[in-house]
């Protein structure tokens, strides 16, 4: 504690001190003196803005809708020739190969395919050979659409869905596994004597049922375990 | 006669090469029937093609029914399709594609002939007459070997005529007559039935396929076609056997068909004999 004197000249140092220009303020972010500069007008820039992006990414969404319907179309055409072919009763290396061109269509050939499976015979072992081809390409869209095969009743013989049970295990659909185990379960309980909910399933009930359920209940197993090695 | 045998040799005259093909045929309608495809054979063409697997079709279709045992004798079980277009190949190799047998025997396809006519000349100057090859394949037998089970060869070659048998000018005979085609029908259709379990049926089919086959071993055949059927034979025999130990082995149904209990009381190891 120094003599008045002192204590008066320290108290004279720092209101001089204090008595200084303070430092100048910072520089705000660009966004604010934007905002400042904008005013009123900024809410309206922003308005623009947005439907200036949304427009454009509805245009791209429109035409781009446009274009896969004209897409759909033209491979419509393009197919019902192969169509045709399948239909028309030819030798099995000429199905196989009008059901190949059909599968390098891609998803779009898809339910012709599978409407294909439906007939007995070569035409039916053609759909087989597109539908391998179209699961190499495009695995997830068959993978998805072909379980369908395993719960549509009246549609399908046991034939064409054993395939499928197989198709599904051999491309590794893990997504079909609760279809699998459903049918799985209906042949089982058609094995066991009680056929009515399978019959109902299929397009007309097996001939040689003591042979077929059996038959089934190993491809479904194989397709099961395929699934979970 | 005159005219029809000369329209079929007219039709083996002008015959080119046959061209392989497999096209869709369609089974016999009806869920319990059992088929057998009669193809396309080689060396035949157009009209006298078209008129031979009617003919075939029909005269099979009328005489060869009592051949084999069906369920009921009015209602045969097996029936005899033409494939109008439909030529394997005579090697046979079409069948190795595992779909199309696994096709075919869904549908309840026993077998399927085909083969390739030609004309020979008579020795010592004697009248031309026919000479096939024929193929059957039966078709049970080789779905077991694609399922990589005990079964015999399933396709099954034999030649016509058979030495020392008359020329014949008329290939619908040549082919019909031989019990052949009942041998392998009796086979095919009783191996079948054994899958499906319809053990009384399968068991008689069983049987009288190896009493035709031993019948058809006896006659002038080659060493390897002989081997063949020696095989099939032994196979219908084991085949019979295990429809035997079937039956035994399951429980007395009440009012079981009699030719299940005569079943129970034969002895595996001589399946058929009575």
């Amino acid at each position: 504690m120094g003599s008045v004197e002192e204590r008066l000249a320290r108290l004279e140092g720092l209101v001089i001190a204090a008595g200084a220009s303070p430092p100048a303020p910072a520089p705000r972010p660009w966004p604010a003196r934007f905002a400042a500069w904008m005013g009123a007008e900024l809410p309206k820039l922003l308005a623009a803005a947005v439907l200036l992006v949304l427009g454009f990414a509805l245009k791209d969404s429109v035409d781009l809708a446009i274009r896969q319907r004209q897409l759909d179309l033209s491979y419509s055409k393009e197919m019902q020739g192969l169509l045709l072919q399948l239909s028309g009763g030819g030798a099995l290396p000429q199905l196989q190969s009008a059901a190949v061109v059909l599968a390098s269509y891609g998803v779009a050939a898809l339910p012709a395919l599978m409407s294909e499976l439906r007939y007995p015979g070569l035409r039916g072992d053609a759909a087989l050979e597109g539908l391998n081809v179209l699961a190499l390409r495009e695995p997830e869209a068959v993978c998805t659409a072909l379980p369908r095969v395993l719960a549509l009743r009246g549609q399908y013989d046991w034939l064409a869905q054993q395939r499928v049970v197989l198709l599904l295990g051999q491309h590794g659909c893990t997504q079909a596994r609760a279809a699998l185990q459903r049918y799985r379960a209906l042949v089982a309980e058609a094995a066991q004597g009680r056929p009515a909910a399978f019959e109902a399933l299929v397009r007309e009930p097996p001939a040689g049922p003591q042979e077929v359920y059996p038959r089934l209940l190993k491809s479904v197993d194989a397709a099961l375990a395929m699934l979970d090695g | 006669m005159r005219a029809i045998t000369l329209a079929w040799l007219g039709g083996l005259c002008l015959a080119l090469p046959a061209r392989a093909a497999i096209v869709d045929c369609q089974p016999a309608a009806g869920a319990q029937k059992f088929t057998v495809f009669l193809s396309e054979p080689g060396g035949l063409q157009g009209a006298a093609l078209q008129h031979f697997l009617t003919d075939l079709q029909f005269q099979l279709d009328q005489s060869r029914d009592g051949q084999w045992i069906n369920r009921d004798p009015r209602r045969p079980d097996v029936q005899f399709v033409a494939c109008p277009g439909r030529a394997p190949a005579l090697d046979g190799q079409d069948f190795s594609n595992p779909t199309l047998i696994d096709g075919l025997y869904s549908r309840r396809v026993l077998m399927e002939v085909w083969g390739q006519l030609s004309l020979e000349a008579g020795a010592g100057g004697a009248a031309p007459g026919l000479s096939a090859q024929m193929n059957y394949l039966l078709v049970p037998m080789q779905f077991a070997a694609n399922q990589r089970e005990a079964a015999p060869a399933a396709l099954q070659r034999l030649r016509y005529p058979e030495q020392g048998t008359a020329a014949e000018r008329d290939p619908v005979q040549l082919i019909s007559r031989p019990l052949d085609l009942d041998a392998f029908v009796a086979a095919a259709y009783g191996f079948k039935l054994l899958r499906e379990r319809q053990l009384g049926l399968a068991h008689s089919n069983l049987c009288r396929a190896a009493a035709l086959l031993a019948g058809m071993s006896e006659r002038t055949l080659g060493a390897r076609g002989r081997a063949g059927l020696e095989e099939l034979r032994d196979f219908s025999l084991q085949s019979a056997a295990q429809a035997v130990r079937a039956v035994q082995a399951q429980p007395r149904a009440p009012g079981e068909d009699k030719g299940l209990s005569a079943l129970r009381l034969q002895l595996a190891a001589t399946p058929c004999s009575k």
